[in-house]
């Protein structure tokens, strides 16, 4: 055993900012939770309701929203949207607002030209639109767990080897925070000191975090073929209405009705 | 003697379930200990806390009679100090290795506390010669076997000369050749008056020397 070992060193670390690594290891926790965290059932009503049913209506949603050129049915549109909006939990509320909120802003910047050029209908129109679509969206990715809706994806068609392909892209995306979570939590409890090379870190986590995912997915495809696969792959799909699909169904058919009244 | 570390009424939880319930610990400078329970029974999650990663939901972890929570690590020289003292080898190697070589791994710690290049080289030297792994100081951390990747974390921890050597399950995936000799290696670097901490359920390869928890 080396001397050094047995010995305590007489260490004050000098002053450093690390405020990186803290943020970095927040916002990978922030995209990890919202993996894990999205559609839990016990959230609301509105997190058990089919994912089938949710993906299809926001899709004709947005379409509709789309495709329409009356200012009182976008307005409908969204008011319909915001009121489901209202059915989310605290944070999904703040996340989904946020985003409508930046995206807002954004879109007024750009329309304004438009607007004081006298094109005032349609830039509202727009800009109803964008908030429409965005919030529907949001909504829905808050409210439905990612692998429900991969394989409800399956109702319009899309090959089940895309639906794996996504449903493996998910997974891998939560593996790996795991990963690069650790490997921040290993930097930060390795920075006891003076690092002025603190950024150059970050491509070599990011450098092995590449070959960590290289070495995962040749043994996934490994595993895959020797379990079988020749390149077909068959997701099964199961579809059950309950009391509040029935009304959530019932609402949306109405705001689809409208569509060609108004 | 008093407590190096000192965990009371600790409770820990996930948001649906608990972690750590009710946990009362007093470890004392120069132990060894063996915290030894089944998957998932919360070693890790303790580790994690006693390495100020995670904070309680209820109850108190003094570090040398300090509590360390969030408001005192956000104090970042207490914060440094706090890391310098106890080190943290990871269940998972891969996840600690980050350097473009296991030389450049080991130095990390030392280049930080601003030793001058003389002192970084003879500290990675006897590290590397301590684990046995001089013949891999050039090698990219990626390449190496299991036990490899395991001793230049073990190494690159011992640099930064930490009191305390916290262990989470060392001897996972390891053969038993490298199993006896890390079991070696902590009693020494307990011989040598470092505070081992270690999660496991090795039965077989924790000596005497642990007291159990």
């Amino acid at each position: 055993m080396t001397n050094w070992l047995s010995k305590k060193d007489e260490y004050y670390p000098p002053k450093d900012r690390d405020l990186f690594i803290d943020k970095s290891i927040l916002s990978v926790l922030t995209m990890m939770s919202g993996i894990r965290w999205a559609g839990k059932p016990e959230n609301g009503v509105y997190y058990r309701i089919n994912a089938t049913l949710k993906f299809i209506f926001t899709f004709v949603l947005i379409l509709l929203l789309s495709l329409s050129q009356s200012f009182q049915f976008i307005l409908l549109c969204d008011c319909f949207i915001i009121l489901t909006m209202g059915m989310l939990d605290a944070g999904d509320i703040k996340r989904t607002a946020i985003v409508i909120f930046i995206a807002g802003i954004f879109a007024s910047l750009i329309l304004l030209p438009s607007a004081l050029m006298g094109n005032f209908h349609n830039s509202a129109n727009l800009f109803l639109k964008i908030i429409g679509n965005l919030a529907a969206v949001n909504i829905l990715a808050n409210s439905t767990k990612w692998s429900h809706l991969t394989r409800s994806m399956k109702v319009i068609k899309l090959p089940d080897i895309f639906i794996l392909v996504l449903d493996i892209t998910i997974k891998y995306i939560f593996i790996l925070g795991e990963y690069s979570i650790n490997m921040l939590y290993a930097l930060r409890l390795r920075s006891v000191g003076r690092n002025d090379r603190k950024h150059q870190s970050i491509p070599n986590l990011m450098g092995a975090l590449f070959l960590k995912s290289k070495e995962m997915a040749e043994l996934t495809y490994s595993a895959m073929e020797c379990r079988g696969f020749d390149g077909r792959y068959l997701s099964s799909w199961k579809f059950r209405m309950k009391m509040e699909d029935f009304i959530y169904s019932g609402a949306n058919f109405l705001v689809i009705a409208l569509f060609f009244c108004i | 003697m008093n407590n190096i570390i000192e965990l009371k009424n600790i409770n820990y939880g996930y948001s649906s379930s608990s972690a750590l319930k009710n946990i009362n610990l007093g470890i004392e400078e120069g132990d060894s200990v063996a915290i030894i329970g089944p998957n998932g029974s919360g070693k890790s999650s303790l580790l994690k806390l006693m390495n100020g990663i995670i904070f309680p939901d209820s109850g108190e972890y003094l570090f040398r009679g300090k509590i360390i929570d969030s408001q005192n690590l956000n104090d970042k020289t207490f914060l440094k100090k706090f890391h310098k003292s106890i080190g943290f080898v990871f269940q998972n190697s891969d996840s600690q290795l980050f350097c473009q070589n296991v030389y450049e791994e080991i130095a990390f710690g030392p280049r930080q506390m601003q030793f001058s290049e003389d002192e970084i080289n003879s500290r990675v030297r006897d590290c590397l010669e301590m684990l046995c792994i001089d013949h891999l100081k050039h090698r990219e951390p990626y390449h190496l076997s299991e036990g490899e990747k395991k001793k230049v974390a073990i190494a690159a921890v011992l640099a930064l000369n930490p009191e305390v050597l916290v262990l989470d399950e060392p001897m996972n995936g390891l053969d038993p050749r490298i199993k006896r000799f890390m079991k070696e290696l902590l009693i020494e670097l307990n011989k040598a008056g470092k505070t081992i901490i270690c999660a496991t359920h090795e039965f077989e390869y924790i000596g005497i020397s642990y007291y159990f928890a």
